[in-house]
C-alpha cells in the first residue's frame, strides 16, 4: 500500500476530527434535549408523587369526616321508595316559602359504593321572588344534613325581584337500613327539623 | 517513575551481553548474557530488563578504521572540520557511506591528540537491523575495544606516565594498541585473533614501532599481551627483542561495562550515523502523538459515556419515580374520589358554599340598592358561579362589586366581560371557589 503522504495525513486527521466533532455535537445535542425532556418528566413525576403522598396521607382525617359526616345523614328503610317522599317533602317547603314549583322531576337513585350511601336527585323549575327563593333555600338548610342543592339557576327576565324564575337539582344522600333496625327517634331527622325551622 | 538505565548491548560470538547502568543514582551496573541465537537472547534479556533509558552498542576494532591524530586546532568545531577533511581523504567507502567519528584525547596549548573512528555503513546497518527487531534504536556506537582499554585504565595497568605496547586478543579478534602518557597514539586492529602467529606478530611489532615516533618508549621492550582464553602458545616464543607479559581479560569486569561506562561520559566516539537519531526523534515524535490521541480518544469516549450514562441514570430514576407513581395511582385515585365524596357529602353539613351562602355573598357585594340588576345566576356546587346582569350607565358600582367579591375567603373571580349597550353596561362574571385553587395550589407545590 502506498504511504500516505504528510499532506494527506493532515486532510485524514482535519476530516476525522470533523467527524468526530459532529459526532460529538449529535450525541451531546441528543443527550442534553434527552435530560432535559426527563428533568421536565422527572419534575412532573415529583409533583404527582408529591400529591398521591398528600392524597394517602389524607386518607385517615377524611374516613373520619366521612364517617362524621354520614353519622348525620339520615336513614331509611330498606324497601322504602323515597322518591315521592322527597318530592312531598320539596313541595311542602315550597309551599311554605310561597315559591311555586312548576316541575318536578326525580332521577333514579343510585348506590355510593364506595360510601355505602344512596343518593336520589329531584330536578325541579320554579317561579317567585326573592323573598319565598330565599325563604325556601333557608328552609331546606334548616332540614340539617337532609338534601343540598347541587346546582341552581336564576333568571330575572324582566328586572324585578318578585318575577323570578329558575331550575334547581337537588341531591338526598342517605343511608338504608333493615326495617328492624329503624330507630325512629333518631332516624326521621329531615321531620324533626322540619318542625323546628320558622319560614 | 524509576530512574532511567542506560543499557549497552554488545554481540559477543557466544550470543549477546547486557550491562545496565542506572543513571542519576551510585547504583553499580548490571551485567547479564544470553547465549545462543542473539535476537532471540535480546528479546528474552529486555523482557525481563526494559531499556528504559538511552541504549548504546559497539562495533568490533576489525570494522572500524581507528586512527591518532595530532591536529593544530582546539576548537570542537575546527577540530570536527579538520577529522572530516581527514577521514574524506583516507576512507575507502563512498562519502555517503562512510561514518566517522571523534574523540579528545589530549589537548595541549596550541595542538590536539585526537582519536577518529572511521567506518563504512554497511556494519552499522546491520547491527541497526539486529536492534530493530526488538524495536531499540541506539543512541550511541562505540568500539569494542575502547571499552578494553578503558576497563584495562580502570584497573591501573595503564599509569599516565608510562608508555605501554599493549596486545588485545579476544576470542575471534586482536588488537594492538600503543598506549603513551595515558592515551592511546596507535591502534591497529591485526584481523582474526586464529590467524596470528609469532613471525605475524614480529612483522606488526616492527612497522608498528616503524609508524610511532622516537618519543614512544615501552620499557624495557615489553608487551603487555590481554588475552580473553587460554593464550595462545605462539606467545612462548615473543619476537626477539621483546618479552610477553600475560594477563587475561577475565579478571577485568565485563567489556559492557567498559563500554557503558563510556556511554556515559560524553565527548566520546559516537558511530551512530545522524539519521538513526532522526529515526528515534521520529519515533518518539510519532509515540507522543499515539498517546495524545489515544488519551483524546479515551477522554472524547469518557465524555460520551458520562453524558450516555448521566442520561441512563436520569432516566432510570424517571422510570423508577414513574413505576411508583404508578404502583400508587390506583390508591391515590381512590383517595381522592373519597376527598370528593367527602367534599361533596360535607355541604350537606356545612353551609357555607351553599347556594342560600352565596345568594347572600352577592347581596353582601353589592356596593348600593338597585345600581346591580343581576338577570341571570347560576350556581353549581362543583365549580362556583356564572352570573350576568347590568350595572345602569355607571362602571364603577360593578368593580366595587368585583372588589368586594374577591374580598371574600370563598370565591375568586375567574373572569369577567363588561359590555356598554344602550347606555347600559351588561356584565358577565365567572367566579369559582377557592378551595379549586388552593387543591390545585397543593399539588404543585
Amino acid at each position: 500500500m502506498r504511504p500516505l503522504s504528510p499532506r494527506e495525513i493532515r486532510l485524514s486527521l482535519i476530516t476525522a476530527a470533523v467527524l468526530i466533532l459532529g459526532l460529538s455535537y449529535l450525541i451531546i445535542h441528543r443527550q442534553l434535549k434527552n435530560l432535559r425532556t426527563f428533568e421536565r418528566r422527572e419534575m412532573s413525576a415529583r409533583v404527582e408523587r408529591k400529591r398521591q403522598s398528600l392524597l394517602l396521607e389524607a386518607r385517615p382525617r377524611l374516613i373520619e369526616q366521612m364517617t362524621l359526616v354520614k353519622g348525620q345523614l339520615p336513614r331509611h328503610p330498606e324497601s322504602q321508595d323515597l322518591k315521592s317522599e322527597f318530592a312531598r317533602q320539596v313541595q311542602s317547603l315550597a309551599n311554605r316559602s310561597g315559591l311555586r314549583l312548576t316541575g318536578l322531576t326525580p332521577d333514579p337513585e343510585s348506590f355510593l359504593e364506595d360510601l355505602q350511601l344512596y343518593q336520589s336527585s329531584l330536578r325541579g323549575s320554579w317561579s317567585g321572588s326573592s323573598e319565598n327563593l330565599v325563604n325556601f333555600l333557608h328552609l331546606l338548610h334548616a332540614q340539617g344534613a337532609v338534601a343540598d342543592i347541587r346546582e341552581l339557576r336564576l333568571r330575572n327576565r324582566n328586572g324585578l325581584s318578585n318575577t323570578l324564575t329558575g331550575t334547581f337539582v337537588l341531591d338526598f344522600v342517605y343511608s338504608r337500613i333493615p326495617v328492624n333496625d329503624l330507630n325512629p327517634g333518631v332516624d326521621t331527622p329531615a321531620e324533626s327539623a322540619e318542625t323546628q325551622a320558622s319560614p | 517513575m524509576a530512574d532511567p538505565v542506560l543499557t549497552t548491548l554488545i554481540l559477543t560470538p557466544k550470543g549477546l551481553e547486557m550491562t545496565q547502568l542506572p543513571l542519576g543514582t551510585d547504583d553499580g551496573p548490571v551485567t547479564l548474557r544470553g547465549e545462543g541465537d542473539p535476537t532471540a537472547a535480546l528479546k528474552t534479556l529486555l523482557s525481563r530488563h526494559p531499556a528504559d533509558g538511552p541504549c548504546s552498542s559497539a562495533l568490533s576494532a576489525n570494522d572500524v578504521m581507528l586512527m591518532v591524530l595530532n591536529l593544530p586546532a582546539t576548537e570542537p568545531s575546527d577540530i570536527d572540520g579538520m577529522v572530516r577533511l581527514q577521514a574524506e581523504e583516507i576512507s575507502p567507502f563512498p562519502a555517503e557511506r562512510t561514518c566517522v567519528a571523534w574523540e579528545l584525547l589530549r589537548q595541549q596549548k596550541q595542538h590536539s591528540r585526537v582519536l577518529m573512528g572511521l567506518c563504512a555503513r554497511k556494519p552499522l546497518d546491520q547491527l541497526h537491523d539486529f536492534f530493530q527487531s526488538a524495536a531499540l534504536v541506539p543512541d550511541r556506537v562505540d568500539v569494542d575495544v575502547l571499552g578494553w582499554l578503558s576497563l584495562i585504565q580502570d584497573a591501573g595497568h595503564l599509569p599516565e606516565d608510562t608508555d605501554q605496547l599493549l596486545l588485545i586478543i579476544q576470542e575471534e579478534q586482536a588488537d594492538m594498541v600503543a598506549w603513551q602518557q595515558g592515551a592511546p597514539c596507535l591502534i591497529r586492529s591485526l584481523g582474526k585473533a586464529a590467524g596470528l602467529s609469532a613471525d605475524s606478530l614480529a612483522e606488526e611489532l616492527s612497522m608498528v614501532m616503524l609508524s610511532l615516533d622516537a618519543n614512544f618508549n615501552p620499557a624495557g621492550q615489553i608487551l603487555q599481551v590481554w588475552h580473553s582464553e587460554d593464550p595462545p602458545g605462539w606467545l612462548n616464543r615473543p619476537p626477539s627483542g621483546w618479552q610477553c607479559v600475560l594477563h587475561s581479560l577475565s579478571q577485568l569486569p565485563p567489556l559492557s561495562q567498559g563500554l557503558a561506562r563510556r556511554a556515559r561520559e560524553a565527548q566520546r566516539i559516537d558511530l551512530s550515523p545522524s539519521a538513526w537519531q532522526e529515526e528515534k526523534i521520529r519515533r518518539k515524535t510519532r509515540r507522543k502523538q499515539l498517546r495524545a490521541g489515544i488519551g483524546t480518544a479515551a477522554l472524547w469516549m469518557l465524555l460520551m459515556l458520562g453524558f450516555l450514562g448521566g442520561s441512563l441514570l436520569k432516566q432510570s430514576s424517571l422510570r423508577r419515580l414513574e413505576r411508583e407513581n404508578q404502583a400508587a395511582a390506583g390508591e391515590a385515585a381512590q383517595v381522592e374520589a373519597l376527598s370528593q365524596r367527602v367534599r361533596s357529602l360535607a355541604q350537606f353539613t356545612d353551609r357555607s358554599s351553599s347556594a342560600l351562602e352565596t345568594l347572600l355573598i352577592l347581596a353582601a357585594a353589592a356596593p348600593g340598592s338597585g345600581t346591580l340588576v343581576i338577570d341571570d345566576y347560576r350556581y353549581d356546587k362543583n365549580q362556583g358561579l356564572i352570573f350576568s346582569g347590568s350595572s345602569g350607565s355607571d362602571t364603577q358600582p360593578f368593580y366595587q362589586f368585583l372588589e368586594n367579591l374577591s374580598a371574600g375567603d370563598l370565591l375568586r373571580v375567574k373572569s369577567y366581560d363588561l359590555k356598554e349597550s344602550r347606555n347600559t353596561y351588561n356584565f358577565q362574571v365567572e367566579a369559582v371557589w377557592n378551595w379549586i385553587d388552593e387543591n390545585r395550589g397543593k399539588e404543585e407545590s
